[in-house]
């Protein structure tokens, strides 16, 4: 059938008024029915009838002042991995090179060749080379080839503000907090790693012993302390930076303003808060 | 509105139940069913998700609200240096002036957690250093630039033997970068005066000694004030701000041995600290070493005399005149009474019997030149390479090129060019020899 223009467009947007109305009106019926405390957390009509709850029970925390941001200089990473070795201590992380929350890749460009060599610490030559999965060290195996270009580039969940994985999340384990972190409940966790495969940085993995999902947090029980997380800690170049947003003296906001900065993947709309300095267009 | 309706058979089905459904005028029972099922469903949802969803849920968004507090707890792992330096606050004033202040302490010595509350007991203290060092400074393309790197294999040092990192570098505070590091000057130094600075033998020991010291002493040296056939030529080698750099390094370096602060002059020295200047070359009972003779069982007298002929000047030796002026004549006197007593203890053993079977004394004596910085036995010390079994021709060749100035080192070269072409010959046999036996 021969569609006329103009009246199919007023005939679409008529029934998109009509859906976004039944939706509102569900809405409100949902928060009446529950009190208005909002059974529909991400509905902005719930939330907005009540006052903001009181932040979390955190010894001198308060969520509402502050607003993480993290930062990776490309350029300065030397590949040591004790950023990887780091984390494992501190948020006693599954010990072996293929469950991490934070990892170091290395892209090499030889002469003559389009595509760039990756690798990370998890490659088989770079296991041999530390003689343990519990220990990390790149191997030296471009050592005699031509090289044109080299670097390597850390990798982290980029706690983005609109998170695919918590998208999918169907219990409400995983979450955004309000101070930017982007966390897992493990006690609502079912395992069922929809996550694991909405998260498009691959930043989560399926922790075999536990059976829940799990990713970095920032070191939340570190940042909340007003320490930095053990990544950026023990980093002896400097090439992870970390701080808050708010504060326009920390280290995130001076990196932000002194650089030129961009994300990881911009195209899939996750908004991420980890900024990157030193990236090549091969990076993703 | 009555419909009745009836089965195959005639009978008339569902005949009360029209009369109830007039409730709700036109609607069909199995709908009302449906619904009343359906309500029922609900409500018993909505109590179960009541009852059984945690009551901070959705508190702040669809997650439960206690959550976030519940994954701030723990303790940290990593403390950071200013946790470190409560108690090694030496460590940590020399590591925070140094290069390496961003590479934290827990980098290398792992997290320091609960230590030292807990029965853990002291942070390991990594063993395998080349392992360790090259994880950041292994020569590698995808390393930026700036980043100070090593070709392990081509780095100046006897990898062979695995000479940990360490030997050469301070970790704590090694210095990379700069003008000329200290640790490059100091491989000058290591010879004689130990891979870790501690002194060798006659050598004193460096570490531990007051900068201002050192750089005096060192600076004697090139005006001519002091002389030596040793430092001399060396400290002439460098620049003030040489100087300045290895006198730094080497009281940065700290951990002094106990002889060497000794009281120069205190009046109770015990024998123990003054046979410290002679058990390194002549060995811990004075039997001897190599070149140098034993001095067990030689008459009292006798050390006596020789002692008091260096101390004047009557004999002449590069290494024995030194220490002998440094002597009193109270300490000659003590020294050679103790020396003189250990022989008869050990008169059992034939005098001779350590010396090297050399095929004749006179290489022997030449050697005296060769052993401090290449061991007694020739076997080489620290940055110094080993000399024993070489092939002769080799050892003759190199001689000679130091002798010509066709090979140039400060300490070589003085040396050779004070050998005959005639002692080379004889050294380079005696060295020659030296591994076979």
């Amino acid at each position: 059938m021969k569609r006329r223009p103009g009246k199919g467009k007023t005939r679409n947007t008529g029934r998109r008024a009509f859906l976004r109305s039944l939706g509102k009106a569900a809405a409100s019926v949902g928060a009446a029915l529950v009190g208005g405390a909002g059974m529909f957390g991400h509905s902005s009509t719930g939330r907005a009838a009540v006052a903001k709850p009181a932040p979390p029970e955190i010894p001198g925390y308060d969520w509402n002042k502050h607003r993480w941001g993290y930062g990776i200089d490309a350029n300065r990473c030397i590949g040591c991995l004790r950023c990887v070795e780091a984390c494992k201590a501190e948020n006693d992380v599954f010990l072996s090179a293929h469950h991490f929350r934070t990892w170091v890749e290395r892209y090499v460009w030889l002469d003559g060749e389009e595509r760039p060599r990756v690798d990370s610490h998890a490659d088989p030559g770079n296991i041999a080379a530390s003689g343990s999965e519990k220990q990390f060290r790149f191997d030296n195996r471009y050592r005699d080839e031509k090289v044109y270009k080299a670097f390597f580039v850390p990798k982290i969940c980029n706690h983005c503000r609109h998170p695919s994985c918590v998208s999918v999340c169907p219990t409400g384990a995983t979450f955004k907090t309000d101070d930017g972190a982007v966390l897992i409940d493990h006690s609502y966790c079912i395992g069922c790693q929809y996550c694991v495969q909405a998260c498009p940085y691959g930043a989560r993995f399926f922790d075999p012993r536990t059976h829940v999902t799990e990713k970095c947090t920032w070191c939340y029980h570190r940042i909340t302390k007003g320490l930095k997380p053990a990544c950026v800690e023990v980093c002896p170049v400097n090439a992870r930076i970390f701080g808050d947003l708010n504060n326009q003296a920390s280290d995130i906001s001076k990196f932000l303003r002194e650089n030129r900065v961009q994300v990881l993947k911009p195209e899939t709309g996750n908004a991420p808060t980890c900024f990157y300095v030193g990236l090549d267009k091969e990076v993703s | 509105m009555t419909i009745v309706k009836y089965s195959e058979y005639g009978t008339r089905l569902y005949s009360g139940v029209y009369q109830q459904t007039a409730i709700v005028p036109g609607m069909p029972t199995h709908i009302l069913r449906l619904l009343i099922l359906l309500g029922a469903f609900l409500t018993t949802a909505l109590a179960a998700k009541i009852f059984f969803t945690d009551e901070s849920f959705y508190r702040y968004g669809h997650y439960r609200g206690a959550a976030p507090a519940e994954l701030a707890v723990g303790d940290p792992q990593f403390r950071g240096p200013g946790y470190c330096q409560n108690c090694h606050t030496e460590r940590h004033t020399q590591w925070n002036a140094g290069v390496h202040k961003v590479v934290k302490c827990e980098i290398c010595h792992t997290p320091a957690a609960d230590h030292p509350a807990t029965g853990k007991g002291k942070l390991p203290i990594p063993a395998d250093t080349v392992k360790l060092c090259t994880l950041c400074h292994e020569k590698m393309p995808s390393r930026p630039a700036t980043q100070p790197q090593i070709v392990v294999k081509d780095h100046p040092y006897p990898h062979e033997d695995r000479l940990e990192c360490i030997t050469c570098h301070n970790p704590h505070a090694p210095s990379i970068g700069g003008l000329k590091p200290a640790v490059a000057l100091a491989v000058e130094c290591v010879g004689c005066h130990g891979a870790d600075g501690k002194g060798v033998g006659a050598f004193p020991a460096l570490v531990g000694r007051d900068a201002a010291y050192l750089k005096r002493e060192m600076q004697k040296y090139k005006s001519g004030l002091r002389q030596n056939p040793m430092m001399t030529p060396l400290m002439k080698a460098l620049s003030d701000r040489d100087i300045e750099e290895l006198a730094k390094y080497y009281a940065a370096m700290g951990g002094a041995s106990t002889e060497a602060p000794a009281a120069p002059g205190a009046a109770d020295v015990q024998i123990a600290g003054l046979t410290a200047k002679c058990v390194g070359c002549h060995g811990a009972q004075g039997e001897g070493v190599g070149a140098f003779p034993h001095l067990a069982g030689k008459k009292t007298d006798y050390l006596i005399d020789q002692l008091k002929n260096y101390k004047s000047g009557v004999r002449q030796d590069p290494m024995m005149t030194p220490i002998a002026k440094g002597l009193t004549d109270e300490q000659i006197e003590r020294l050679s009474h103790y020396y003189g007593k250990l022989g008869d203890k050990s008169a059992a053993a034939p005098p001779d019997a350590v010396a090297p079977p050399a095929a004749s004394t006179a290489p022997v004596l030449l050697t005296v030149k060769c052993v401090g910085c290449h061991g007694a036995q020739g076997q080489g010390m620290g940055a110094f390479p080993a000399i024993a079994g070489k092939e002769i021709a080799y050892i003759v060749d190199q001689l000679k090129n130091y002798k010509s100035g066709v090979r140039d080192n400060p300490m070589m070269s003085p040396i050779a060019k004070s050998l005959s072409d005639e002692d080379i010959e004889k050294l380079a046999e005696y060295y020659a020899l030296l591994k076979t036996e």
